[in-house]
């Protein structure tokens, strides 16, 4: 009996990037396709993250901004611009170390 | 929206160990600071086992210092289980979601897990860090058995529960090295041979004489010929057997380094240097009104070999 080729067959994206490598050429064309189009489909998602957060950048800006206008008018004063915390004595790789003499 | 979460309490810090200034390498030290070496390099733990003020801890730290990986310490406890070892579930990780995707519909998600905190051994063995386990027999038996797989097939076994692991693949550079007391009778528990088997024991014992002087010179600032009458006087009483707890190289260090911080003259003739070696030697028996008959010889001893060695 003849085993009819469908949908099934055809190696998804997942499943292209994870398998060893294809032994035939067909399957080797297949994975390509298959890749390159993930790959231009995480570009185009990456560019719409980028998008997406410089226009929230844009608006905070513009809510900060109207934020400092609004607070003198109540009688509020901004918060400070917190401070990034000092950064940890760290050793070892990562590790704060305590020195300890014998 | 999750909750902010406490800082972790894994053991974020470890010791870095480095020599004093008044740190002596005799060649006794060194000696033994190599046969130990020797044998961590191997892969094989390490243990100190020798009666108190010999000078176990020191040494275990100064071949710790000496392998040059960070350095854990542990400190044998009555109190300590297993868990004060490898860890164990620590709070609540607590998560609530409010999901608004569709503006018309509020769905909340909320669920607690437990949180597993890593404890020093996990914290050694998964980072390749060398763990001090300073009087290891001062734990029970039952919270040490965790280390029998460790140190022979290299796997810590974790109990099992919650997302972490169940085992961990001991880091290659990891080495333990274990201090006991085998003399000391108050809150020690006999070390299981399962585990003994598995550790190289070198026994320590007192410091020959020059080491004793050396040492003694060194920790208390005093010159070299009085720092040795000091030693002789102690190692004299220490022979002499007449006490109920040993008199070691700590008790020649505390006489030296008062008499010299206070300026007394290590001799019979000064009554304050007399003094201090009937505080800190005749209190090494106890004291109790059947003991007096007893002090009393002790306090003639004493004067005894204090005049043999500083009379002069």
């Amino acid at each position: 009996m003849i085993k009819r080729r469908g949908l099934r067959d055809i190696a998804t994206g997942q499943r292209a990037q994870r398998r060893g490598l294809p032994q035939s050429r067909q399957q080797a064309i297949s994975d390509l396709a298959r890749l390159e189009q993930e790959k231009t489909r995480l570009q185009r998602e990456l560019e719409i993250w980028q998008a997406n957060q410089q226009r929230t950048e844009q608006r905070l800006a513009l809510v900060d901004a109207r934020l400092a206008q609004l607070q003198p008018v109540l009688g509020l004063h901004a918060a400070p611009p917190a401070q990034p915390a000092p950064p940890e004595r760290l050793d070892a790789a990562g590790w704060g170390t305590f020195a300890l003499e014998y | 929206m999750t909750t902010a979460l406490p800082r972790s309490a894994e053991p974020r810090t470890v010791l870095a160990i480095r020599p004093s200034a008044t740190f002596v390498e005799t060649s006794a030290v060194q000696a033994l600071a190599e046969r130990a070496m020797a044998y961590l390099q191997a892969g094989y733990p390490m243990h100190f086992r020798g009666p108190a003020g010999t000078g176990k801890t020191t040494l275990a730290m100064h071949v710790a210092a000496r392998l040059e990986r960070p350095v854990m310490l542990m400190v044998g406890d009555e109190e300590l289980s297993t868990s004060d070892l490898v860890g164990g579930q620590n709070g609540y990780r607590y998560r609530r979601v409010e999901d608004r995707f569709i503006h018309s519909v509020l769905k909340y998600e909320e669920d607690a897990v437990q949180r597993w905190v890593d404890n020093r051994l996990t914290v050694a063995c998964r980072q390749g860090f060398t763990l001090v386990y300073d009087e290891f027999t001062r734990s029970r038996p039952e919270a040490n058995n965790v280390l029998l797989t460790v140190l022979e097939e290299g796997v810590l076994v974790l109990p099992r529960g919650g997302q972490q692991e169940s085992y961990i693949k001991v880091h290659p550079e990891f080495r333990v090295i274990f201090t006991s007391n085998p003399q000391e009778y108050a809150g020690v528990h006999a070390a299981q041979d399962a585990l003994s088997d598995r550790l190289v024991t070198i026994d320590l014992d007192y410091y020959d004489r020059a080491t004793e002087i050396e040492i003694v010179a060194t920790q208390s600032g005093m010159a070299v010929e009085q720092a040795a009458n000091v030693a002789d006087i102690v190692r004299d009483f220490r022979d002499a057997q007449c006490y109920d707890q040993t008199p070691t190289l700590r008790a020649s260090i505390m006489i030296a380094r008062v008499s010299a911080q206070q300026g007394y003259t290590p001799a019979r003739h000064d009554t304050r240097f007399v003094q201090v070696c009937l505080d800190v030697l005749e209190s090494k028996t106890a004291a109790s009104s059947a003991n007096r008959e007893r002090r009393a010889q002790q306090r003639e001893l004493l004067l005894s070999i204090i005049t043999s060695h500083s009379g002069r």
